[in-house]
């Protein structure tokens, strides 16, 4: 893969851990990683470097995943983003799903129900799109 | 019920008046007697003071005033005299009276009338009474009735019903306060309970729901890094690679545990369903069987899957569907030894139809009426499988009910079980 097509992820976890492990993987699958500790640092990212994913997290300190995501969507370059929602609250709240919806494209997961495997395997899918 | 006390009350009216005016009657009688005797003592003793024998036909033309058939005897029992020719017929009331002083003779008077004619102005007058009387008693026992209910059956009834919605899982219901009486402050004791009920449920989903929120996070961090580890296994000895298996086994244990005590928790409060939409129930099971495809391999067994592509939606939440659908064929894969089978049928009735049949251990009859209930484990499953944490089908059950449909089962030890549930097609069922 050459540097040209290399695709940039943007990860907005609030938790090291699994920033750290998230980034790790997705270096060594080839893809150029940002990451952001809260969703402040996040849209500011986002809007700064235009990355072709993002992964978001939904409870995170100063700025919450779903502020982070409607910030975006106002945003010309950010409206059509692809988002990939990541979260462990499960199943959220009615007002959570209703939000992701209304402002599609966002895909929704579960972390916890998630492989790493799996998590790439979908980030793959959503960028051939 | 009410009429037939109405009616029975007033032919209780009706027999003791006419009891009470017969005795009335009877003694009314009596009077009569007594003064027909006296009226003829005093005409005999006017016109035949001087007389020493009375004539026959004077004596008859007395008694012929009399009304009612007389007998007139001699001190020796002789009829002396009568009034008519014939005696009456049923039943009749007669009086006798012993009268001295009747030209010095001891003679005895028998006055005698047919009860029915005596009784005739009670029975009419105990009728008049009846019917004035039982319409007002109608009223006010009616009165009472509706009193009755208004004030006493009615609260009793919305709070009985209260309760059992209560019992059913239902703490948003409230029992209408219908009085400020002690049954209206029954009614909003009741109520203030529920609501505190409710809080304190309110509280307890929000907790699990938090603690497994937290719960989740190092425990994805744990799944996550062991993964990675698990990937490359170059240089590390056979005991480290068995030892990083066990850890990532026990952590996809630790998250379906997590996962199955909120489920559990949501399914007692009944907010399992989040969204309720068209969704293709193929679709989901498909899902599932890819899902537990791995397991089914690993165990060489025979799967079977009889549906056709052609979607058959339902209206649920499809989470709650998957859920459904990931236990009761994980259980069958689980609990079926390596080389049996497993089949999933999906039809489409009056409601959709899943058929789950394995050829697993099976459930002993023993266990068969408790495998529905919280951490319930059958002995014989627990001695092969300790992970299981026996919330399964307390889930599934609860989960089925609460998309309204239905499960059952046929099972026998050792040969295996199958499971049909029915879920509702559309909304309107």
């Amino acid at each position: 893969m050459t540097e040209d097509n290399q695709k940039t992820i943007l990860i907005v976890e609030d938790e090291a851990d699994l920033r750290s492990i998230m980034a790790d993987t997705l270096t060594k699958q080839n893809f150029k990683v940002l990451a952001a500790r809260n969703g402040e640092e996040g849209l500011n990212t986002a809007l700064q470097n235009h990355p072709d994913l993002i992964l978001l997290d939904l409870l995170m300190p100063q700025m919450g995943g779903m502020a982070v995501l409607q910030k975006l969507r106002q945003d010309p370059w950010g409206k059509n983003v692809h988002v990939i929602i990541l979260t462990n609250l499960p199943g959220s709240d009615d007002a959570t799903i209703k939000g992701v919806s209304e402002l599609l494209p966002a895909y929704y997961f579960l972390k916890n129900d998630m492989s790493l495997e799996s998590l790439t395997d979908k980030i793959r899918e959503v960028l051939k799109d | 019920m009410s009429l037939l006390a109405i009616l029975g009350g007033g032919l209780f009216v009706y027999l003791t008046m006419e009891r009470a005016l017969e005795k009335q009657l009877t003694n009314y009688q009596e009077t009569l007697t007594w003064r027909a005797l006296a009226e003829i003592d005093y005409v005999i003793y006017q016109r035949f003071r001087e007389t020493t024998s009375l004539d026959p036909l004077i004596l008859a033309s007395l008694l012929n005033r009399i009304d009612g058939k007389a007998y007139l005897y001699s001190n020796e029992g002789e009829l002396v005299s009568t009034n008519r020719q014939n005696a009456y017929s049923g039943e009749v009331l007669h009086t006798s009276v012993k009268r001295l002083g009747l030209l010095g003779n001891n003679w005895t008077l028998v006055i005698e009338k047919p009860k029915a004619e005596i009784f005739a102005p009670a029975r009419e007058a105990a009728l008049k009474l009846t019917l004035f009387y039982v319409p007002i008693i109608a009223v006010i026992l009616g009165i009472i009735y509706l009193g009755f209910i208004k004030l006493i059956a009615r609260p009793i009834k919305a709070l009985v019903k209260a309760t059992q919605a209560v019992a059913d899982g239902n703490l948003s219901i409230r029992a209408e306060v219908y009085s400020q009486d002690e049954l209206g402050q029954l009614a909003t004791s009741f109520n203030e309970m529920t609501s505190k009920l409710k809080a304190v449920e309110h509280t307890k989903e929000e907790f699990v729901s938090l603690a497994s929120h937290q719960l989740r996070t190092p425990l994805t961090a744990l799944r996550w890094y062991s993964e990675v580890l698990l990937k490359d296994m170059s240089g590390i000895s056979r005991e480290t690679r068995d030892y990083l298996i066990k850890i990532y086994t026990n952590t996809q244990r630790m998250s379906q545990l997590v996962n199955s005590l909120l489920n559990a928790s949501r399914v007692e409060l009944g907010t399992l369903s989040r969204v309720r939409k068209e969704v293709d129930l193929k679709l989901i099971a498909a899902s599932v069987i890819d899902e537990l495809n791995p397991e089914i391999q690993l165990k060489s067994l025979k799967f079977t899957k009889t549906f056709s592509i052609e979607p058959l939606i339902i209206f649920a939440d499809p989470q709650v569907v998957r859920i459904i659908i990931q236990n009761l064929l994980s259980n069958a894969v689980k609990y079926t030894p390596k080389g049996g089978q497993v089949s999933l049928s999906i039809k489409k009735q009056e409601s959709a139809l899943l058929i789950i049949r394995d050829t697993g251990l099976g459930i002993p009859g023993e266990a068969q009426s408790k495998i529905f209930q919280k951490f319930f484990r059958a002995d014989n499953i627990r001695d092969i499988d300790t992970n299981g944490s026996g919330l399964g089908l307390y889930i599934v059950k609860s989960a089925i009910a609460e998309v309204g449909g239905d499960i059952r089962f046929d099972s026998k030890e050792g040969k295996g079980t199958t499971f049909y549930v029915t879920l509702p097609l559309s909304k309107s069922i």
